[in-house]
């Protein structure tokens, strides 16, 4: 007996199982209930829902119960999903909490709050998270207007609440680290008391770099939403954009050509050894060891040089289209390709020969911001920091996609899940993926790049210069777009430093109703302030680097 | 799945891994005051900017260019379908009809802003007649907010740099052989 029919049978009359389009079973709970219910699935004795994968929140304006509350939860070891759906009213937007069933539901809660003013009630902390307590209104919510300015006048800063009082002989200070402290990593601020060298209380705080990204896919249509994303986690760029398009190109049962699907892992699988190469080399800066710095963005830059010959940008990618790529590789992809191959390995090489048996690395971070599996689950982490604390879940290995199951390629894994365990799995991870490019790349099939559906390409261009039927269908798709079924969809894919996934709303439009980025450093950053409890000062910023937290994907 | 290895306990002696980092950076040091440029992993990596420039490829995404007809009018028809799918909603055209009527629309207002633009290429995919283009030139910097915005003048003008060598076009609606246009093949430079 499966878990859905296990709950259906325990709490059938709470709940009612809808039609979900992505396959993933979906049950609409009495908001009453939820608690229950998502206690009843977390303590399941065969397949607990041990992950809060996402949680996320839409407004459907005409409906009576307008605010709908979205639970993505997650099996850990047989990668079960099931999804759940609450809704509330607007004269009564309250939702009970499930922070005491998932600690990992505290930021995504918050972010609700914030969003659409949908109060959690039994949230221990429930303030605003992205935009910051002085803001008015909800920006989610459909009756905001889009291009509408808030200032911001110096008076707003946030003061943190004042932590644990002092206790004991010893007088605590508050020390604030950020949000624009090189060390800091973009703009991340923390708040944290101390004793003497001891850190007894810290808080974080983030939205400094909030872009309104979910706000203003709704504003554009499907293709447009394409250069947004290269902003999320822009040190892997080509990672989001292949991310975003392939939840839109499964929500319309587009099969990509081959070819394409080859080229995505190749770039895909650079754009992780870029992200992995920019995390380690700043996290290794942090700590004194800046020659190491010089070795990871060499890689860094000659990888942007083929990503620049492809789609003609460095960092902001753009490369995909919903249905391909934009434009073919380039002729000289494969020497470019062999190239690589044969300049990082040395790289990554001195790196470890520097520093993976130095004494001095190793004490630094050994010991140093270590977590627990059932911990991590708990937190809703995932990619090479989950990995690092000994759970093996991939994306690319649990749900393989553009034939990630074809290659031969292993899942690094760690035992203690502290910083030193979150170096050495990145560093294979770098050396995973060159296997598995040398891999795609040796077998790169030919064919075209678009997907041949008049839905989604645009005309060639002999077709839209002679021809006027050419012509007008180019106009069409130009001005309309494309327009996935309506209904919602889950769609994911392993990001640089996790599940990155997109829950998109459709009404039939050509603009998305609703685009949900679930960023992996999210769920990430938010266990943070746990574990600097106990640590020195001066490992905020050892645990920090090694977590790859990246501002525009962690605000969006 | 691998687990990765605790370092056992002849990996934390602190001697020799210091020996070793040091013969590492030493290696590096010595290619890179000995070394000659361009050569993998043997030669220096960094390049001298700016005496030295990196040299980008065809498919760069640089400002842009509108490609002009023999007479120097700009051959763009105002069709509005660059701006209509702007993600950054930067450009501005204000169409009017020609007294002579050799063409029927063209544009008295083309400006792109260029702090507004995220250079994402999508106009050059739009453009049904082949005029907007965006060339190599990436140093963009101005003085003032106003200068930003590019007028027609501006984006109809033959772009040269000489910071960049060969061809200055950048991303283009195509690449390989040239779509046959049977209204303007003789007039088409690019």
């Amino acid at each position: 007996m499966s878990i859905s029919e296990r709950l259906l049978q325990a709490h059938g009359t709470d709940l009612v199982e809808e039609p979900s389009r992505d396959g993933v079973p979906t049950f609409r709970v009495a908001r009453e209930k939820i608690e229950d219910v998502c206690r009843f699935l977390r303590k399941d004795e065969t397949e607990p829902m041990d992950m809060l994968m996402d949680l996320c929140g839409v407004d459907y304006r005409d409906r009576q119960d307008r605010f709908e509350v979205v639970y993505q939860l997650f099996n850990t070891p047989n990668h079960v999903r099931i999804r759940l759906k609450t809704s509330c009213p607007e004269s009564d937007p309250s939702v009970p909490s499930v922070y005491g069933v998932w600690k990992g539901a505290d930021w995504f809660e918050r972010e609700v709050f914030d969003m659409y003013g949908v109060s959690f009630s039994g949230h221990p902390d429930l303030r605003r998270l992205l935009t910051g307590e002085y803001f008015k209104g909800h920006p989610l919510r459909k009756d905001y207007e889009p291009g509408k300015r808030f200032p911001v006048t110096e008076a707003d800063i946030y003061r943190p609440p004042a932590g644990k009082a002092d206790e004991g002989d010893f007088e605590t200070m508050l020390v604030n680290v950020g949000p624009t402290h090189p060390a800091m990593h973009g703009t991340f601020r923390v708040m944290a008391r101390l004793d003497g060298e001891k850190i007894v209380w810290a808080d974080t705080e983030i939205g400094y770099l909030h872009r309104c990204f979910e706000k203003m896919s709704e504003t554009h249509n499907y293709q447009q939403v394409i250069p947004y994303t290269d902003r999320l986690n822009y040190c892997s760029s080509f990672l989001n954009n292949v991310a975003y398009t392939k939840t839109i190109e499964e929500m319309m049962g587009l099969e990509i050509p081959e070819r394409t699907q080859a080229v995505r892992v190749i770039l895909g699988e650079f754009s992780r050894i870029m992200d992995h190469c920019v995390c380690l080399g700043t996290n290794l800066v942090d700590l004194g060891a800046l020659t190491n710095y010089w070795y990871y963005y060499q890689i860094r830059e000659e990888i942007y040089t083929l990503l620049e010959k492809c789609c003609g940008a460095r960092l902001t990618t753009a490369y995909t289209r919903i249905g391909g790529l934009s434009k073919d590789i380039p002729e000289d992809f494969g020497e470019m390709v062999d190239y690589l191959l044969k300049i990082i390995p040395p790289l990554i090489d001195d790196v470890d020969k520097i520093v993976t048996k130095n004494r001095i690395f190793q004490m630094r971070t050994m010991g140093v911001g270590g977590i627990t599996p059932e911990n991590a689950i708990e937190w809703g982490w995932t990619g090479p920091c989950l990995r690092a604390a000994g759970v093996p879940y991939d994306v690319r290995k649990a749900f393989p996609y553009y034939g990630y199951d074809r290659y031969d390629w292993e899942v690094p894994v760690g035992t203690t899940g502290d910083t030193f365990d979150r170096y050495t799995v990145r560093m294979e991870e770098i050396r995973q993926s060159l296997r598995i490019i040398r891999q795609a790349a040796d077998s790169l099939p030919g064919g075209p790049i678009m997907v041949d559906d008049p839905r989604v390409h645009l005309p060639g261009k002999d077709e839209v210069y002679n021809t006027m039927e050419g012509l007008i269908y180019h106009f069409e798709k130009v001005m309309f777009g494309l327009t996935p079924p309506e209904g919602d969809w889950y769609g994911f894919s392993e990001g640089a430093n996790g599940e990155l996934g997109f829950y998109v709303v459709s009404d039939g439009t050509p603009n998305p109703y609703r685009v949900r980025c679930r960023p992996p450093c999210f769920a990430i950053y938010q266990a943070f302030r746990e574990m600097l409890e106990g640590h020195m000062v001066a490992d905020i910023v050892a645990i920090l680097g090694s977590l790859n937290v990246i501002a525009g994907e962690l605000d969006r | 799945m691998i687990t990765m290895p605790r370092p056992s306990k002849s990996e934390k002696w602190a001697i020799p891994a210091i020996i070793v980092g040091h013969l590492t950076t030493l290696k590096h040091f010595m290619r890179n005051i000995l070394g000659r440029r361009g050569i993998p992993n043997k030669g220096i990596a960094t390049i001298e900017y700016p005496d030295e420039r990196r040299q980008y490829s065809d498919r760069f995404r640089g400002r842009h260019w509108l490609r002009t007809r023999e007479d120097g009018s700009v051959a763009c028809v105002a069709c509005y379908m660059c701006s209509t799918n702007c993600p950054a909603q930067c450009i501005r055209i204000v169409a009017s009809e020609d007294e002579n009527l050799s063409q029927e629309k063209y544009p008295v207002v083309f400006e792109i802003d260029l702090l507004r633009c995220v250079y994402c290429g999508y106009c050059v995919d739009a453009c049904p007649c082949n005029v907007i283009y965006m060339t190599r030139d990436d140093e963009l910097a101005t003085m003032t907010r106003e200068e930003s915005i590019i007028t027609l003048k501006e984006l109809t003008e033959e772009p040269k740099s000489e910071r960049i060598k060969g061809d200055i076009m950048g991303y283009r609606p195509w690449y390989g052989e040239r779509p046959v246009w049977k209204d303007d093949i003789d007039r088409m430079k690019y």
